[in-house]
């Protein structure tokens, strides 16, 4: 079993190295350490499962192996920034002041068509309008436009900025939620002395949220006609 | 909070689990492996002076006593390895019992390599690890 535990550990590591690499590409969405815990648990679960010879504790014992090691990496990572730049790497500017950065396009394995593609999922079709383009630990691309083409906001044209409140769910498949009481900072017998003034009972309704303005939709059961009503916010 | 406090235990006592996994199986296989060995030894030599019928109640004794420990070892042993054992203990008692002395000695050398290949899979050596 020692044995066992400590051959997961090698190849855990062995794996990260590995990923780290093959540079960030290839790990799309997750950091390589995520990346390896979920396809080696897969991979030895399976085992488990489908050969009725190996005993369960073969997969259990790596699977825990992975989880110790995976648990003793995330705390090294967070006590220091040079582990972490080791396991997760650190994000890459592809594009820094306007200028693509040939360098860390190759150091990455990133041709200027992938680079283009990824602007692309963004909703970007010219790279000349994108003054910052990084690439993220995950795999990811985070950009940052030319502030000539960045869409106004609210404050940029000074429109008053509502005071807008949390959205709460209430009630959700006909059970009140608790939590969302507490966020809407409302009691129940509040809460159902409001349903009562609008003709509702908690119990009538399948789903109801109070809304950023303060207002509380509803919707009954699909047996009473999944009637929706919006009860306006009081005083 | 919860749940942070569930997984601090969780870590706790998956520590403590493998702790035991270590020592535990191992433990066990080692004085399993000695009792074996030796009424495998036992047999050996009866089957070496010509007392066959010594060699017989020796094969029965360890085929018995290798079932009894059968399943608790298909607990953390691939079960190929340990049938594998069971097997040719099995042929050696028929053969003794059959009086084929030189078959019985062949079929109870292969299952002593057997029991120490379970030994070493147990064992920690840096062989084993890499």
């Amino acid at each position: 079993m020692l044995n066992l535990f400590l051959r997961t550990i090698l190849l855990y590591l062995f794996l990260l190295l590995v990923l780290r690499l093959t540079g960030k590409r290839q790990v799309a969405d997750l950091e390589p350490s995520d990346l390896i815990v979920t396809l080696v648990i897969a991979d030895v679960g399976s085992n488990a499962i489908s050969d009725p010879n190996i005993p369960l504790l073969y997969s259990v014992v790596p699977i825990l192996g992975l989880y110790l090691t995976q648990q003793l990496i995330a705390k090294a990572c967070l006590k220091s920034d040079r582990i972490r730049g080791f396991v997760c790497g650190t994000p890459q500017y592809l594009i820094k002041n306007g200028v693509l950065q040939e360098k860390t396009l190759r150091d990455t394995n990133y041709a200027v068509r992938d680079l283009i593609e990824h602007l692309r999922e963004k909703d970007v079709f010219d790279p000349a309008e994108v003054t910052d383009a990084i690439l993220e630990t995950n795999g990811s691309l985070s950009v940052r436009l030319r502030p000539d083409g960045v869409p106004p906001t609210r404050a940029d044209c000074s429109v008053p900025i509502p005071n807008e409140l949390r959205p709460a769910l209430l009630i959700r498949d006909g059970k009140l939620c608790e939590d969302g009481l507490k966020d809407a900072d409302l009691s129940r017998q509040a809460f159902s002395n409001r349903l009562k003034k609008n003709g509702l009972m908690p119990k009538d309704l399948f789903y109801a949220q109070r809304g950023a303005d303060g207002s509380i939709r509803v919707q009954t059961f699909a047996r009473s006609g999944a009637k929706v009503s919006s009860l306006k916010k009081e005083g | 909070m919860a749940y942070l406090r569930f997984r601090r235990v969780c870590t706790v006592l998956f520590c403590a689990l493998l702790l035991a996994l270590f020592r535990l199986p191992q433990q066990k296989l080692k004085n399993d492996a000695a009792r074996w060995t030796e009424i495998l030894q036992n047999a050996k030599a009866a089957l070496l002076d010509g007392d066959t019928v010594r060699a017989q109640a020796e094969c029965d004794a360890l085929v018995t006593s290798f079932r009894a420990e059968e399943e608790a070892l298909e607990r953390f042993l691939n079960h190929d390895i340990v049938h594998a054992v069971l097997s040719d203990l099995r042929q050696a008692k028929a053969l003794a019992n059959a009086g084929d002395r030189s078959g019985a000695l062949l079929a109870l050398t292969a299952a002593e390599s057997d029991i120490e290949q379970m030994l070493c899979i147990e064992q920690f050596t840096w062989n084993a690890l890499l």
